[in-house]
């Protein structure tokens, strides 16, 4: 009898755990189900760019709610000067005071979380979903910004970097937080319970939630600790604003850093790559055939898979249909933005300070003379940009190779250690199908042959690494990573795979303008459209603004950034200078940029070669002329 | 004569309470096994490919008992409850494995499977969705499922024999991983243990 009652209790707790398995899995399926979005490309591509999941999911949304509340240790910079956490840190918020003070919850946090902000329900790196919401990063976060002017802030403009946003700092904050090791689920959610009484998730998902906020904390804890070795402790309080501890700053990020450490897996503290945000207009390949300050990279899809890489997304997210439609859908965006996609002008933004028409007139022979040759230009009075000139789409090597005059700007963001390590690394990362994997697996090999050959069986190791790495991913993605290249379009019958492949690295082509990827030496020579939102420039943004950039002006030796004014008249950021002590002295304006630092130089790209300082009233003039004309592209 | 009935009741009535034993030992091992094949997915890197394989070294396990006894007793005694309910837990687990491999990493794209393992890898496992569903279903019908004579104690012995080489290849020859090497390895000592032991059996018995 009891045998029976035994056994016939072993049946029903069986059948009842095949239930539960099996509900789970049914409400995955609800949890991850996604419908393509249909529509023009203004409307998807605006969504995917700003809204889209792309494997930057960076905190939970009930935890960003309440992070002032249960991290504030880790979050607050102490320069906060009244402002909010996020502010702080650059990203978009809603300063009109308007919906100012409102709780950020669950239930309204599409809203109120800063502008650049998806709330999706993708776990980080492993990409499961569940009814747990994250506030993820998208490319508008970087991508997109507002100028702060003496009259107030403009709209927020999709498509120009975001010159405030200090993510390598948010990145930090968010390390420490997770580190804390007081903070647990219970802590947060009653946190979270307090501030927001009325959210009304049920008994059940709320249950879920609470176990799944757990093992994300416990997973990203474990993570954050076990990388202590290759990234530091992260830096907190004002160390975040200090360039001594944190030298990106605001506007810029170490891409180059992070994708040795993600993709090569080595260290990236000797790595003074710095990049400014960069606006990304007009992207379409005839006006643009390679993208990245060095013209490292061909295909669109491709700049935008390596943004979001080098931000943190995992190669496993990449391959979710939704997240890959997103990458493809946003780089399909910056292609049109500017162009079919209409993009603010200067003289849209700023209606008060119209350059002169003679004085356009005038600048634009000035241009001619001294920028169309490696910018092209855009005609007097509109129009689409005119991607001509003789060393336009050119690599200006460092060293002068293939002539053209002579740069000289900061070297760092194109010799980093590692850098020729780069193209074969990310090429492999995403395994193809077909003759690509063989050919991926064929080329790693000999990556490795050709290291031992050299007498470099530290670099042979290094290959064997990757190869090892390379053969599990090939068994994870049978059909091929989705977002592999170079791919042929689909539905595009004559085209054949095999002969794509001379441009994969180690590229073949006789010309590096060919290749998919590259690590030449050198900057590229792209056009420049919608040029007043690209201040501060140059790739490190150690230039505040153009009558700077242009010579009519000194360049500062020592800045403050920060929330910076914009000065249309300059067309650029006005560059606040550090106190008597030599110090950012200004919670708001806290960065010191010192362009003696490494990386740092705003040297070269004198064009045209005059000196500020001894400017004739004739050079004058024209460069005067130049900067309005400046102002219409 | 009055005793005799009671004690074949009670007779009957012990081979229920085994019958359901078994069936609450397999299913309550099936249960545990799919489970940790799932949720499992939840804490690896890679949740398809996790629950893809997963899925296949549970039906592997499950599978092994009923191997076992297939090839003790085959052709020598009845197979027995537990051959059937192990042998049909294992299935069911194949074809968990179907959906997480074939489904989620191929997204039923079936030729893709041929392309990417070759067709001599390919084929088998596609020849076993086939055979073990179909000989777990005879093995359900048929009432001489137990002693097969003829025909079906042939195609008996062969689903057997494609099920196990099945797995020796894909886990032993092709180890993709430790673990499969070690469940293979396993399953492969159980199914020699058997043999000897029919061997013994005889032996004995002579
Ligand atoms: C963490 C901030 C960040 C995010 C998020 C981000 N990017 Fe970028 N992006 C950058 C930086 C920094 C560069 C400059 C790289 C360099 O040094 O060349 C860049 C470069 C680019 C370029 C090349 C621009 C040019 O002029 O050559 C494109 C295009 C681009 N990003 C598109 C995207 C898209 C699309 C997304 C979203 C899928 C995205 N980015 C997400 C920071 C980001
Ligand atoms: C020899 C070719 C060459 C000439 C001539 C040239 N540029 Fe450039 N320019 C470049 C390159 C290459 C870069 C990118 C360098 C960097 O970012 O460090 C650049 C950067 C810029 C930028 C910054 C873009 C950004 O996003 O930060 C502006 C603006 C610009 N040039 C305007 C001009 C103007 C105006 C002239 C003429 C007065 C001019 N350039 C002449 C090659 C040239």
């Amino acid at each position: 009898m009891i045998r029976k009652i035994v056994n016939a209790g072993g049946i029903v707790l069986a059948l009842l755990l095949i239930a539960a398995t099996l509900g789970w899995l049914w409400l995955e399926r609800s949890w991850s189900r996604w419908d393509r979005p249909e529509g023009p490309l203004a409307e998807t591509g605006y969504q995917a760019f700003t809204h889209g999941a792309f494997g930057l999911e960076a905190l939970p949304v009930k935890y960003a709610a309440v992070i002032d509340k249960v991290s504030a240790p880790a979050f607050t910079t102490t320069l906060e000067d009244g402002r909010s956490p996020w502010r702080t840190y650059g990203f978009i918020t809603d300063e009109s005071g308007k919906g100012g003070d409102s709780q950020l919850c669950q239930s309204n946090a599409e809203n109120l979380l800063p502008h650049g902000f998806a709330v999706t329900n993708y776990l980080p790196q492993r990409a499961i979903q569940t009814p747990l919401k994250f506030a993820a990063l998208t490319c508008a976060s970087c991508h997109s910004g507002r100028l702060r002017t003496a009259e107030g802030l403009s709209e927020t403009i999709t498509g120009m970097g975001n010159p405030e946003l200090d993510v390598i700092a948010f990145g930090d904050a968010v390390r420490n937080a997770v580190l804390d090791p007081s903070l647990t689920a219970g802590k947060i959610m009653d946190a979270y319970d307090q501030a927001c009484p009325n959210d009304r998730t049920g008994f059940f998902t709320r249950q879920v939630e609470k176990l799944v906020m757990s093992a994300w904390l416990s997973g990203i804890r474990s993570q954050t600790g076990s990388e202590t070795g290759k990234y530091g402790l992260p830096y907190h309080g004002a160390q975040m604003k200090d360039a001594a501890d944190i030298p990106a700053g605001p506007g810029r990020t170490r891409p180059f850093r992070s994708i040795v450490r993600v993709a090569l897996n080595l260290p990236g503290e000797e790595n003074y790559a710095y990049s400014k945000i960069p606006a990304v207009f007009e992207q379409r390949r005839d006006l643009r055939p390679r993208a990245q300050y060095d013209g490292s990279v061909r295909n669109p899809v491709t700049r935008s898979f390596i943004a979001v890489y080098a931000s943190g997304a995992s190669v496993l997210a990449l391959s979710k249909p939704e997240v890959a439609w997103d990458v493809r859908t946003a780089a399909a965006y910056t292609e049109e933005l500017g162009l079919s996609i209409p993009v603010p002008s200067f003289a849209e933004t700023f209606p008060k300070h119209l350059p002169d028409p003679t004085q356009v007139e005038a600048g634009f022979q000035v241009y001619k003379t001294w920028c169309a040759d490696c910018h092209g230009y855009r005609p007097v009075g509109g129009g689409q940009w005119v991607a001509e000139g003789r060393w336009i789409h050119r690599f200006d090597y460092l060293d002068g190779r293939g002539g053209g005059p002579k740069l000289g700007v900061d070297p760092a963001r194109v010799t980093f250690r590692y850098a020729s390590l780069l193209p074969l690394s990310i090429w492999a990362t995403l395994p193809g199908s077909g003759p690509a994997v063989a050919a991926q697996e064929q080329r790693l090999r000999d990556a490795g042959a050709a290291a031992e050959k050299a007498g470099e069986p530290a670099l042979a190791w290094f290959w064997q690494q990757q190869l090892d790495g390379f053969l599990l991913a090939k068994r994870q993605y049978r059909l091929g990573h989705p977002l592999y290249f170079p791919a042929c379009p689909s539905g595009q019958a004559d085209c054949d795979e095999t002969k794509l492949l001379a441009s994969a690295p180690p590229c073949s082509e006789d010309d590096p303008q060919k290749c998919q990827l590259t690590d030449e030496v050198a900057y590229y020579n792209n056009p420049v459209p919608e040029l007043y939102l690209r201040a501060p420039f140059l790739h490190n943004g150690s230039i505040p603004n153009a009558r700077q950039l242009i010579n009519l002006e000194p360049r500062p030796e020592r800045f403050c950034r920060g929330e910076n004014l914009y000065d249309p008249d300059a067309l650029g950021f006005v560059a606040t200078e550090p106190g008597p002590d030599g110090r950012c002295d200004d919670p708001r304006v806290a960065f010191l940029f010192d362009t003696t630092e490494l990386g740092n130089s705003n040297r070269g790209h004198d064009f045209p070669p005059w000196d500020p300082k001894t400017l004739t009233d004739e050079q004058r003039s024209q460069l005067e002329a130049l900067l309005a004309y400046l102002k219409t592209l | 004569m009055a005793a005799a009935a009671p004690q074949a009741i009670r007779s009957i009535g012990r081979r229920e309470a085994a019958r359901l034993e078994a069936v609450s030992v397999t299913l309550l091992l099936l249960a545990v096994g799919f489970a940790l094949a799932m949720f499992g997915g939840l804490v690896a890197g890679d949740a398809d490919f996790f629950r893809a394989h997963a899925s296949a070294w549970v039906s592997a396990l499950l599978a092994t008992p009923a191997l076992s006894v297939f090839v003790r007793r085959f052709g020598r005694a009845p197979l027995g409850d537990w051959w059937r309910l192990f042998w049909s837990a294992g299935w069911v687990m194949m074809a968990v494995h179907l959906w997480w491999g074939l489904g989620a990493l191929h997204q039923w794209d079936a030729a893709s499977v041929f392309q990417r393992q070759g067709f001599l890898v390919a084929a088998p496992i596609f020849l076993i969705q086939a055979i073990w569903p179909l000989d777990v279903a005879l093995a359900w019908t048929r009432r001489d499922w137990a002693r097969a004579a003829g025909g079906y104690r042939w195609w008996q012995a062969l689903a057997g024999l494609a099920v196990f080489l099945t797995f020796f290849v894909s886990l032993v020859v092709f180890r993709n991983d430790l673990e499969s090497l070690v469940l293979g390895l396993v399953q492969a000592a159980a199914v020699l243990l058997a043999g000897l032991l029919r061997k013994l059996d005889r032996e004995g018995a002579a």
